[in-house]
């Protein structure tokens, strides 16, 4: 698959016609890391979105065991609304190959591409609301298993 | 006592400047979405919107408190969140159109703005760039509700 097949099939970048996603494509960075090579340390500033075209990344932190993404998964997508410095550190886990979309690759892209610009913003903004929707689910569902298991005790 | 020598206009509109959603946007923005909202009381207990309902409407609370409810009135009602002043709920209306997805209610005597999406609609047509704006507000401010919820996405989110 194509860093541009792999960037359209990504929710963030829905709606988004070839033109604009070429460009991304074109202007961002491709790395490629060994397994155990850093990505980027805690407390590095969040100013980029990540798709990982090969292999894995892991986030080694404290909330329980370590969190690894897969090929195809995007990371970093809040970077597009601001920066935040990381909370843990990112490693390759085997040979991975990655798409980076750095805070001026974004900015330049949100001149160049106003309105396509505004739709990955309202994408994410669609993405974090989904992601509401689903934790409250889950928090609900979780409240009614505890209330029907404490009745039955 | 130092005497308040704002305008009247100039301290409703102070309402809107300071709200989140709203950064960043100049005051004849503030203005239309301000003009086109409407004001509402809602005493505690009294629903706001209900889980299922169609919506149209983004809510911003200018005063008091709210809870965020689902199977609200059953056995297996549970709160999902707690909102206050300057906080915003209906969020989903202003991106695509869908069903209201909790109940809402007043825990006290709330003043609430409800604003309508077609009014947002209106304004993007004028002024097209607000909308990153706002949408950038918006994500902000549901990408800590998130976080919130699930302190794990925070990991990879930035």
């Amino acid at each position: 698959m194509t860093a541009i097949e792999a960037l359209k099939k990504q929710p963030l970048f829905s709606w988004i016609s070839s033109a604009p996603l070429e460009y991304l494509v074109e202007q961002a960075e491709t790395r490629s890391l060994l397994n155990g090579d850093i990505l980027y340390s805690a407390g590095s500033p969040g100013d980029a979105i990540f798709l990982i075209l090969e292999g894995d990344i892991e986030f080694a932190h404290s909330l329980g065991p370590d969190k690894i993404l897969n090929k195809g998964t995007l990371f970093g997508e809040c970077s597009v609304i601001e920066v935040k410095n990381r909370r843990c550190e990112a490693k390759a886990k085997g040979n991975t190959t990655l798409l980076i979309l750095n805070h001026e690759v974004l900015y330049n892209f949100s001149e160049k591409f106003p309105d396509p610009y505004s739709i990955v913003v309202t994408n994410l903004a669609r993405c974090l609301a989904s992601q509401i929707r689903d934790l409250n689910e889950k928090k609900a569902t979780t409240r009614v298993e505890q209330k029907d298991e404490d009745n039955s005790k | 006592m130092s005497k308040d020598s704002r305008s009247p206009h100039d301290k409703l509109l102070q309402n809107f400047r300071d709200v989140p959603l709203f950064h960043g946007l100049p005051d004849d923005a503030l203005l239309v979405i301000f003009v086109a909202s409407e004001e509402r009381i809602f005493r505690a207990g009294e629903v706001v919107v209900k889980e299922g309902a169609e919506g149209e409407e983004l809510f911003l609370i200018g005063r008091g408190a709210v809870d965020v409810v689902i199977n609200f009135g059953s056995t297996k009602q549970t709160t999902v969140g707690k909102l206050g002043t300057k906080d915003f709920f209906g969020e989903m209306c202003v991106i695509e159109p869908t069903s209201r997805s909790a109940t809402v209610f007043a825990t006290e005597t709330t003043f609430i703005y409800s604003i309508k999406s077609s009014t947002l609609n209106k304004l993007y047509q004028i002024w097209p760039e607000h909308q990153t704006t706002i949408m950038s507000n918006l994500s902000r401010g549901l990408a800590e509700r998130v976080i919130k919820g699930d302190p794990e996405y925070e990991l990879t989110a930035y």
